[in-house]
């Protein structure tokens, strides 16, 4: 039966299938464990936020690097779910990735909140004796590009019995 | 969070996939295949745990050749046996 959909680069298509067929990563693919990588992203992330707040280039640096391989891999243990074309999902997944999405977009914009609040008093400084520096924007930067990047598919990892 | 999977749990949606793939001895993956969906979604709507599009559950009646309204319910199904010796 037919099942017609907008016509896909080939390429795209072979690695969305690829993708979506790999088993390198099943041991970390039953719930509980997805759980566990969920939230040693999160943690990996606290550490590289925290260290560039804390001012050090090479910390921070030596931070990042696991924070971007746990984005990295909860991405990869929902299998790209939430970042496949739209004509390479089946519906179920498509309605699924929308409703994280609205999550994600409503917990991005509390954590973004909770930013400009630091701005807005690092603004106000010489009153409250602290000072807006750029260690603490980078911090802010990479909190929010990170959250940004894993957020969607964290909430698919935490929610969904099969990927 | 929300309920996964596009459930609507105000107003689930019955369903005879079971019965109608066991009648004729069909896997959830020849199902998925024949409508062109993926074999989780299958598992997903048998249970009752995701409502069909009107897409899918018009490419699912077509596949069994029968009345969407014979797959799919706003109340639950009868029992077959039921239905076949109540008289």
């Amino acid at each position: 039966m037919s099942n017609p959909r907008p016509a896909t680069d080939p390429r795209v298509e072979a690695d969305a299938r690829r993708v979506q067929a790999d088993t390198s990563l099943d041991a970390l693919r039953p719930l509980g464990r997805r759980r566990l990588v969920v939230l040693a992203c999160l943690f990996l992330i606290a550490i590289a936020v925290g260290a560039a707040w804390g001012g050090s280039a090479i910390w921070t640096l030596v931070a990042l690097a696991p924070a971007i391989a746990g984005v990295w891999l909860v991405r990869r243990v929902v299998r790209l779910m939430a970042d496949l074309p739209d004509e390479l999902v089946d519906e179920r997944v498509r309605t699924v990735r929308n409703q994280r999405y609205v999550e994600a977009y409503r917990l991005l914009s509390a954590v973004m909140v909770a930013v400009l609040l630091v701005v807005y008093i690092g603004a106000d400084a010489p009153r409250i004796d602290w000072v807006l520096e750029a260690r603490h924007v980078h911090a802010m930067f990479w909190l929010v590009m990170l959250m940004s990047f894993a957020l969607p598919s964290m909430l698919l990892a935490w929610s969904e019995r099969e990927v | 969070m929300t309920p996964p999977s596009g459930r609507n749990p105000t107003e689930p949606v019955h369903n005879r996939l079971p019965v109608l793939r066991a009648e004729r001895n069909l896997s959830r993956q020849d199902l998925a295949d024949a409508v062109g969906v993926h074999v989780q979604t299958i598992g997903y709507l048998e249970r009752g745990e995701y409502n069909p599009t009107l897409a899918l559950a018009l490419r699912m009646a077509a596949y069994f050749d029968l009345p969407v309204e014979a797959l799919f319910s706003l109340e639950p199904f009868a029992p077959m046996s039921h239905a076949i010796y109540k008289d």
